[in-house]
Formats: C-alpha cells, sequence, structure tokens
C-alpha cells in the first residue's frame, strides 16, 4: 500500500483495516483509506468491486465484519444516525416515488433533511431541470432526469460531506460537464466530496486523490497528478509507406507493426511523442485512454503476484 | 432524533398517496355498498318473499278433533296478534295433500287418535329441520296433546289455563356487573360477534398494506434515498400511522354506511313493507364502543408496526405474504380464541388471554358485551397494551433498519434474529 503523508486537514472520512464479508463473499478487505476536508476523492473500480458495500458501510447500513470506520468524526456503527444527517447521499441506481413530481420529491426529501434546500434552485438551473420538467411526475422521467434529481437532493441542503455513488450515471456528455463544474465550486467552497466511478477520465478531471479498489482490496491510493504521470495510453498509427523507426521516443513501449499499422503504449508526456510522429507521411493517429481494468494491471505489474491472483 | 416532524411527513405522503389512488376510491365505495346491503338484508329478504302467512291444513278422520286442532293452535301460533299463521280443518285429505305439493299451502297436519286414546301427529311439508315454523307449530301440537291428555285424564279446562301459566323464574348472577342475563344479550352477543370478525379483518388486511407498502419502497431501492434523510424509528412510524390511517378511514366508511343500514332498517322496512320492525342495535349502547374504539386503535398500531418489521425483509413484493406469515398465524389464533370464548366467557383462561394485547382487542370487548370486565383489567390490558407497542415500535424499527438493505436474502429466523441484535 501506498503510505499516504498525513495531511494538515483533519480526515472526514478514516477506515482502518475496513472488511465486510456477505457469508463466503469478501465484498471488501482490510480498506484503510482517509479523504480530507475540502477535497474531492474518487473511489474507482469496476463493477462488483465493491464500491457500493463500501459507501453503505460508511452510512452504517451495513456494519463491518472487521476493522472500524469513522466519518466526520462519529463513528459508523455508534453513530450513523448522525452521519447520514450530515451528510447528502445519492445512491446508485437512484429510484424515487413514481407518484410525486420531481419538485415534491426535492421537498419532500428537504423536509425529512429538516435543513431547507437553499441551493435547490441553482442546481436545478445548472443540471437545466426546468420548472415545467420539475411539475411532471416522476414516472414519466427519463433515466437522465432521474439522476439529476438524485444529485440535486444529495447537494441542495448545502451539506458538509456529499456521497456519490456513480453521479455521472445516465448523464449526457453535456450534463456530465455541468455536473463536473458543480464539483468544482465544491472544492471551492470547502465541501468534502467522496463519488464513485468506474471512468477514469472523470475521476482524473474532477478528483484531487483517488483510491482505486479491486475485489475488496485497495489496490492504490494516489494523487490523480500521479496517477496520470503513470498510466499507459493506448496509440495506434497508420502510415503511408515504410513506418519510421520511433524506438528511441521516451515512454514508448511494446511496439508491434503489422504492414502499414502500428500499435503502441505510450506512457507519461505525449509532446514527445507528437513531435517525434509528426511527419507528411502520417494518415492516422489515434491515441485510446487506458481502460480501467488495464489501468490496474498496469499500476500493479509489478507487485505482489498473489494480488493479481484474486480475478 | 425524535419522532416528529419527520414522522408526520412521511404519514402525510403515505396517507395521500394511498387515499388518492383510484383503486382505494372504488373499493371504499363498493365496500360501503356491500356495507349498507348486508346491513338491510333482512328488509330486502323480506321484500323479495313477501311478508308470508304460513298455512297449514289440519286433517283428522274425527272432523271434530280436526277443528278443535285448528282452533287451539290458531290461538297459540297468532298469541303475538301478527296473524302469520292460518290453521284450518281439511276434510279432504287428499285434496290437501295435492296443495301442499303443488306448493299452494306449507304443510299438511294429520292427527289420529289411537285405541288407547293417545293423539299422534304427522306432518306432510318441504320445510327443512331448521325451519322456525315448523319449530313453532310442533311447540303448538304438543300443548294441543298435553292439553288433550289433562281432558282426558278429567281435569276442567278452566284449569288447564292455569296448568299452562307461565313459571315464575330468576337467575342471580355471581357478577353483578355481567350482562349475560340481561335481555338484550341476544343483540349484545351478535354485536360482540361482529366486533370479533371486523378487528379480524382489520388487522390482517390493514396490516398486510403496511408490509406491502414496505416492502414496496425496499424493491425499488426509494429505501435507501429515504432512511438518509430519515431515521428507521422515522420511517417505521410515519409507514404505520400514514397506512393505518387510510386504513381506518376506509374502515370508519365502511361501518358507519353498515351501521346507518342498521338504524334505517325500521324506516326502510316501514317505507318498502308498510311495517315497523324493530332495529336490531336499538337495545344496544353505542356507548359501549368507546373502549373498543380504544383497543381496536392499539392493537391495529401493534400489528401494522410487527407487519412493517416483517414485511421489510421481503425483497420483493411476492414474498411478502410469506414473511408476515407469523402475524397472521398470531391473528388467526385470537380470532377463533374470540369464538371459542364466545360461549365461555367466564372460563378463567378466556380472562387471562382476553388481557393479552395481541388478543384484547378482539375479547375484551366481546367480554364486556357478554360477560364483564373489572376496572382492574381494563387497566392491566392498557397497561400491557403500552409496554408491547414501545417493544413493538423497538423490535420492528431494529427489524426493518436491518431489513431494508437486505437485498436478495430470503427471511429466515436467522436473519430476522440477526437483525433484532444488531442495532443501528
Amino acid at each position: 500500500m501506498q503510505a499516504e503523508p498525513e495531511g494538515t486537514s483533519q480526515a472526514v472520512i478514516a477506515t482502518d483495516g475496513l472488511t465486510k464479508h456477505y457469508g463466503n463473499v469478501e465484498a471488501l478487505n482490510d480498506l484503510t483509506l482517509d479523504v480530507r476536508a475540502g477535497e474531492i476523492f474518487g473511489f474507482l473500480g469496476p463493477n462488483g468491486a465493491g464500491k457500493s458495500t463500501m459507501i453503505r458501510t460508511l452510512l452504517g447500513f451495513l456494519h463491518p465484519t472487521r476493522g472500524s470506520a469513522r466519518v466526520l468524526g462519529l463513528d459508523v456503527v455508534a453513530d450513523s444516525v448522525e452521519i447520514r444527517r450530515r451528510t447528502g447521499y445519492l445512491p446508485g441506481g437512484i429510484a424515487l416515488y413514481d407518484s410525486l413530481s420531481g419538485a415534491d420529491a426535492l421537498e419532500y426529501l428537504a423536509d425529512l433533511q429538516d435543513r431547507g434546500a437553499p441551493l435547490r434552485e441553482e442546481l436545478c438551473e445548472r443540471l437545466q431541470l426546468s420548472k415545467a420538467v420539475l411539475r411532471r411526475k416522476v414516472r414519466d422521467y427519463s433515466r437522465g432526469m432521474r439522476q439529476k434529481i438524485g444529485v440535486i437532493q444529495a447537494l441542495q441542503h448545502d451539506p458538509e460531506l456529499a456521497i456519490l455513488d456513480e453521479p455521472t450515471e445516465g448523464l449526457d456528455p453535456l450534463m456530465q460537464h455541468a455536473f463536473y463544474a458543480l464539483m468544482d465550486d465544491q472544492r471551492a467552497k470547502g465541501r468534502t466530496t467522496f463519488f464513485s466511478s468506474h471512468v477514469l477520465s472523470e475521476v482524473e478531471r474532477i478528483c484531487d486523490r483517488v483510491a482505486i479498489i479491486r475485489s475488496g482490496h485497495l489496490m492504490a491510493l494516489q494523487n490523480v497528478d500521479e496517477l496520470l504521470a503513470r498510466r499507459k495510453k493506448k496509440v495506434e498509427l497508420r502510415w503511408r509507406g515504410v513506418a519510421p523507426d520511433l524506438a528511441g521516443i521516451p515512454g514508448l513501449a511494446d511496439i508491434e507493426v503489422v504492414g502499414d499499422r502500428m500499435r503502441a503504449t505510450l506512457q507519461g508526456d505525449v509532446s514527445g511523442f507528437v513531435r517525434a510522429i509528426a511527419s507528411p507521411s502520417l494518415e492516422d493517429l489515434t491515441i485510446e485512454p487506458a481502460r480501467l481494468e488495464e489501468a490496474f494491471l498496469e499500476y500493479y505489474a509489478g507487485d505482489d503476484a498473489s494480488e493479481e491472483e484474486r480475478g | 432524533m425524535s419522532l416528529l416532524p419527520n414522522a408526520w411527513h412521511i404519514a402525510r405522503r403515505e396517507y395521500r398517496q394511498r387515499t388518492a389512488s383510484r383503486t382505494f376510491v372504488i373499493v371504499t365505495a363498493f365496500l360501503a355498498v356491500v356495507g349498507i346491503g348486508i346491513a338491510l338484508l333482512p328488509v330486502l329478504g323480506r321484500l323479495i318473499t313477501g311478508d308470508e302467512t304460513t298455512t297449514v291444513a289440519v286433517h283428522s278422520t274425527d272432523v271434530q278433533l280436526a277443528s278443535t286442532t285448528a282452533t287451539t293452535m290458531n290461538q297459540l301460533l297468532n298469541a303475538d296478534g301478527k296473524a302469520r299463521y292460518e290453521i284450518s280443518a281439511a276434510d279432504d285429505p287428499a285434496a290437501a295433500d295435492a296443495d301442499v305439493r303443488a306448493g299452494r299451502i306449507d304443510g299438511l297436519l294429520t292427527v289420529t287418535r289411537a285405541a288407547d286414546g293417545e293423539l299422534s301427529f304427522e306432518a306432510l311439508t318441504d320445510a327443512s329441520g331448521t325451519d322456525q315454523r315448523l319449530f313453532a307449530v310442533r311447540q303448538a301440537v304438543i300443548q294441543v296433546n298435553i292439553g288433550d291428555r289433562l281432558r282426558r285424564a278429567g281435569v276442567e279446562p278452566s284449569e288447564a289455563g292455569h296448568i299452562f301459566a307461565e313459571t315464575p323464574w330468576q337467575v342471580t348472577p355471581l357478577d353483578p356487573n355481567s350482562h349475560s342475563l340481561e335481555d338484550n344479550f341476544g343483540a349484545n352477543y351478535i354485536l360482540a360477534y361482529a366486533l370479533v370478525i371486523l378487528t379480524f379483518m382489520a388487522v390482517i388486511t390493514y396490516g398486510q398494506w403496511v408490509a406491502t407498502s414496505v416492502a414496496e419502497e425496499k424493491s425499488s431501492r426509494v429505501m435507501e434515498l429515504l432512511v438518509t434523510a430519515a431515521t428507521p424509528r422515522q420511517l417505521l412510524a410515519g409507514k404505520v400511522i400514514g397506512n393505518g390511517a387510510a386504513g381506518l378511514t376506509q374502515y370508519v366508511v365502511v361501518v358507519a354506511a353498515a351501521l346507518v343500514g342498521l338504524l334505517a332498517q325500521g324506516a326502510v322496512a316501514q317505507y318498502l313493507l308498510g311495517d315497523k320492525a324493530g332495529a336490531p342495535l336499538e337495545d344496544v349502547n353505542l356507548l359501549v364502543l368507546a373502549p373498543f374504539g380504544v383497543f381496536f386503535v392499539g392493537g391495529f398500531a401493534l400489528y401494522s408496526l410487527l407487519y412493517a418489521g416483517l414485511g421489510s425483509l421481503a425483497s420483493r413484493t411476492e414474498d411478502v405474504q410469506q414473511a408476515t406469515g407469523p402475524m397472521l398465524f398470531i391473528g388467526m389464533g385470537g380470532y377463533f380464541a374470540s369464538f371459542i370464548a364466545l360461549s365461555t366467557p367466564e372460563a378463567a383462561w378466556v380472562k387471562v388471554v382476553s388481557l393479552i394485547p395481541f388478543f384484547s382487542p378482539y375479547m375484551l370487548p366481546m367480554r364486556m358485551l357478554i360477560s364483564s370486565v373489572a376496572p382492574w383489567e381494563w387497566a392491566v390490558a392498557a397497561g400491557l397494551m403500552v409496554v408491547f407497542l414501545a417493544a413493538a415500535l423497538w423490535t420492528a424499527a431494529r427489524i426493518y433498519s436491518a431489513g431494508v438493505l437486505l437485498y436478495g436474502q430470503r427471511a429466515s429466523l436467522r436473519s430476522v434474529w440477526r437483525a433484532v441484535r444488531v442495532d443501528r
């Protein structure tokens, strides 16, 4: 595990050897991490990695089999009611009462949270939920509209901590960017956000730090900048004529030439690579973001092999 | 955190959703009509069959015997002055026989005097063994026969009247408060019977509503959002109050409709049939229903709380029946115990069981109506009810807060036990 230096700011979420087993299924295994006040923390992993289990444990819906966790300085087992009261939560695959209108659903949840909804109007505007849409019943909503309501209800009462389970699921690219902008504002206001995702690019875009989880194990806990630097991208090039020798370019590896095509992986800075391939005979260039699963493998290629055996 | 105001918000939403649904409105209206219909059934029955006179022909080879028998029976059977029976002597037994078979008259009574002077009677009719009219005719025949024996034994007819006079008879009840010997016992008995059935139906039906509503939220996963905004205790209390109030609304509408029907029976009978039948609730003091109301609401809340807790163990609405099975079992237990207790309201076991909160909503009002309940028994039962309600809220909240997140798991005894042990 990467040893993180203790930050000066107090930990908003701190887990210590957190473990959750369902019978024989080990959903979480010995997870130790901390989320600092005011940061946006990405919790990254493929489906079934244990992301939702982690979130449910943090909110006190599930009890750890071993280990402990504190949220806002409160114990997740003993003080879960107080934790939930002070947290905004977006569950994964959100469901709402079909018979309520969007506006009524938001009002109802705000009533229950009993904190008012100072940010509701602004959030609705930024996520482009018009008054007309809000008046319609939730049963007529698309997946994306429901998700917007979910994001708004989690943030409308301006909680000090927001825990969001895959918040951009179902949002179109434009709305995803509106959401990223919301996250930037949260950071600027000093609010803490913990959010899970299986999309590496969005974690890169908005998070300060990221934890990567796989089969319940913490694979990495990193600053996003560091992760970016180590990530390998797939590149594919097509040439007219004979391919030039690119072996000397820094960061380029696993070169494979088939006819007029060349495939390789690229790590780190792309500018050197782009300069080196600049040539009139270059016909096509694709740089494909590394898929999450591969990012894990890359990251841990040199690590203890026993970790990798867990599929 | 305190229950209010969140429990109130939740209850209000539940109540609105439930009562605004078309199903609720239609079913309530339908049941109200059925309630009135059942209440007016006796009047409607008379309207359809008409105010019948029962006609019986009496035949004997001894013409004199036939006519005196007919006269005596007419007097005995029409003693109430309503002239419901028409007994006449028939000369031609074959014609009378044909009349009975054709349905023109209700019966043919053949009287035969044997050689030793004893009378024997033979009735030809299609009336069933439980027919009240056949029973009345038989009672009259017995009196005719005894009168005949007295006459043959030489007793003067003037003395015979004295012999048949009413016998003074009085019972002093051990318990002076008991209703079991009062004149309106019959009406009270029927009311007790009705209360047991209505309580059972309400507790089971509306408990099921609560359980289904919980399971629906869980299967649609709205629950996860709610349980973040409100505490399990608030959610549970809100659900029970909201759904319970909706159930009570329907219940009160239906029972009120039936009561109006019962109270209007006399007026309706007068309007439709031109005579005044006594309203069946005339003899019952409706004030006795006040303690019933208190215990009904208490029992209703008790069952609903546990239904909500158990309902939360079902992952799909189809599993609700199975998960809430124990409640049906307890409810049925109280139901059957009440029916056995109706005939032995003074038995020691009835007194003990009627204080237990799961059964007191059935059995206390029943005992109150047909026997008596001491003030200390009311106090003990009410105290136990409060204790059980608190325990049920605590237990149900634990099962609920664990159950709402146990996705896809079968409700087993073990999972319930684990859920109750774990504090959330």
